[in-house]
């Protein structure tokens, strides 16, 4: 069974752009293709929402250097190098409890992880709703997911 | 004068940064703890129907958002006039235990134990869950498939895992079947042994390591300030409701107050270098961020509680907490004694948890009470598992909130992880050749408070960079060491 997956904060401005791309694929996908859910929290507690799938599809956004907001970065989560030497809180960078949750729970972690990544500046300011870049950038993630899923 | 600065605190969510000044003979002269943003939470709230708070506060943060919800929800009880049910009351005590399981054992396995387990002094790089796992795989899977029974149960009784959407004024929005009921039994009975698998782990590894009983024990990590949590009407723990007690330095009890009178007892402080206010007890005065029995300073959170409590109201967990007062003294000042005052706690609350669970009203459908009218005034108090919790709310006649006030518990620790991160500063660091392991040593302080800087400042859920920074005397950059979070 495959999982879609939006992540975000609905009150954090731009940072909701995976759940409103999670909201908009729901529409259209059919049950039977994909579970889709809607997801705001740490790492440690996503992982417990992809154990037992066989692929998810994660949309998040992401700051990345070298990349202007409302870009879409496609990434492989299970074929990037962990890294291990970063901490985070109380809650924990997402290669290192993918590397936990990997070796924890073998059997039951998906064999295929695709995320999908709008680019955002920093989200320092409570507020509702996104920009028109981001807004545009959400359009294009539900296509691409929509094609990833015909696709395979 | 040199000054150190670590910027932002690693394994803590928000952004902080701690620095550290030496004089020119290369000792600390001060330290300071520091949160780098703002985030105006409580003005985004006002204007908003008040009944919206307990679905949007927990949003505040991506790991500790039933603490949230729970005081909200209390706040909101109190704003509508509604007194909840005895169901809603039991079933809401519940469920918010299993998150203080979830909170505390997150905490005390994957952030605190690397430290004991790898070694304070060990490469960072090892000195995490990963090098845990791969030293000792077995202990992180039971550990991970034990923790996650608590996460079940908050999203089998909150309606998803991390922000629960169960809590309404006046009570719960569902009622719990018998079936449900059977397989909440189960979990907590089984979470009662993985809080006595914890508490073996910590004398295994902790207490019977001389030198790590000498850290916890040790002038290095004691700060003797005043304590404050919440207690039953028989002085015992209780994390859902009762009131707010204070002791003072020498463990007599300063004061015992409704929580609704907060306002009478705690004031707060601000300093124009932090976002961060500091809470002190209003009696007593603020002195600056110095200990003793003339600084109005308290500390909250697991060691404040049981500092506070006269027993825990559970059998074993009353058992261990005998063991650490013969160990530790009352009150224990240890700041390190937070982790193992932690592990008793997920012990209480399992078996509290298994207590409710077999109340005649758990299952039953009288959960909620629409009676009541609005009274323009709520507040909500709970024991967050980093401490004591206000939510403070005020509305117009139509419930459209006009005041949003909000102390969560690590700003209630902020003056008290302000002293604990300059003594340990003060005992550890000698010139301005500060090696990594010193500088994490100057973390434990830090991080045996859980300081939550999401919650605190409201700011950025999920991120949390760490800058380490050190500066001689005539405030020359000598030293920094950066950790980033998943932004870079």
């Amino acid at each position: 069974m495959r999982l879609i997956l939006g992540v975000g904060n609905s009150i954090l401005g731009d940072d909701a752009a995976g759940l409103i791309a999670a909201q908009r694929l729901a529409q259209i996908i059919p049950k039977n293709v994909a579970d889709v859910k809607e997801f705001n929290g740490g790492s440690i507690y996503l992982f417990d929402e992809l154990l037992d799938y066989d692929e998810v599809i994660l949309i998040d956004t992401l700051a990345i250097k070298g990349y202007d907001e409302g870009e879409v970065v496609q990434l492989d989560p299970l074929n990037i190098q962990p890294q291990v030497d970063v901490s985070n809180g109380h809650d924990f960078p997402f290669h290192m409890m993918l590397e936990v949750y990997k070796t924890t729970f073998p059997e039951r972690m998906p064999k295929k992880i695709r995320l999908f990544g709008i680019v955002t500046g920093p989200q320092l300011v409570f507020k509702e709703g996104v920009s028109e870049k981001i807004e545009r950038a959400i359009d294009q993630v539900v296509n691409l997911v929509v094609d990833h899923l015909e696709v395979n | 004068m040199v000054k150190i600065v670590i910027e932002p605190v690693s394994r803590l969510e928000g952004e902080a940064k701690i620095s550290i000044f030496l004089n020119k003979e290369g000792k600390v002269e001060d330290a300071y703890y520091q949160v780098v943003e703002f985030r105006g939470f409580e003005k985004f709230c006002v204007g908003r129907p008040a009944e919206e708070m307990p679905r949007i506060t927990p949003r505040i943060c991506g790991v500790c958002p039933w603490p949230h919800h729970i005081a909200s929800v209390k706040a909101v009880d109190r704003l509508y006039g509604r007194t909840p049910t005895k169901t809603a009351e039991t079933v809401r005590e519940f469920a918010y235990l299993s998150h203080i399981i979830d909170s505390h054992s997150t905490h005390f396995y994957v952030l605190a134990a690397p430290d004991f387990v790898m070694g304070p002094d060990a490469e960072p790089t090892e000195r995490n869950i990963i090098g845990m796992l791969r030293k000792n795989p077995d202990l992180v899977k039971q550990v991970l498939k034990y923790r996650h029974l608590s996460v079940e149960i908050e999203k089998m009784i909150g309606g998803k895992p991390i922000h629960p959407i169960f809590g309404i004024p006046g009570g719960i929005s569902h009622p719990i079947t018998p079936e449900m009921q059977k397989q909440l039994k189960e979990k907590s009975e089984k979470l009662v042994e993985f809080a006595q698998f914890g508490l073996k782990l910590f004398e295994d590894i902790i207490l019977k390591n001389q030198k790590y009983k000498d850290l916890i024990m040790g002038d290095v990590y004691r700060s003797e300030t005043y304590y404050m949590g919440m207690v039953d009407d028989k002085d015992q723990l209780n994390f859902y409701d009762g009131k707010l007690k204070v002791i003072a330095p020498d463990g007599k009890e300063f004061a015992k107050f409704d929580p609704q009178d907060y306002l009478e007892h705690i004031a707060e402080h601000v300093e124009p270098w932090t976002y961060l206010k500091f809470p002190y007890l209003k009696k007593v005065g603020w002195k600056g961020r110095v200990d003793g029995p003339d600084s109005g300073v308290y500390r909250v959170n697991s060691l404040a509680r049981l500092n506070v409590t006269s027993g825990m109201p559970t059998p074993l967990a009353q058992e261990a907490y005998e063991k650490f007062v013969e160990v530790m003294g009352k009150p224990s000042h240890a700041t390190l004694g937070f982790h193992w005052a932690r592990l008793i706690e997920i012990l209480y609350a399992a078996e509290r948890m298994v207590e409710l669970v077999d109340k005649p009203e758990f299952t039953s459908e009288d959960i909620v009470s629409l009676d009541g009218e609005i009274t323009g005034r709520g507040i909500g108090v709970i024991e967050a598992p980093r401490g004591t919790l206000i939510h403070h709310y005020e509305s117009d006649e139509n419930g459209y909130l006009t005041k949003v006030n909000l102390i969560v518990a690590t700003v209630n620790n902020n003056a008290g992880m302000c002293i604990s991160v300059r003594k340990a500063a003060e005992n550890l660091i000698n010139g301005t050749e500060v090696k990594e392991p010193i500088l994490n040593m100057i973390e434990m302080a830090f991080r045996a408070y859980d300081p939550c800087l999401a919650c605190a400042s409201h700011s950025l859920p999920g991120k949390m960079p760490m800058k380490i920074s050190i500066y001689d005397a005539d405030k020359n950059l000598v030293k920094e060491i950066r950790r980033y979070g998943k932004c870079d």
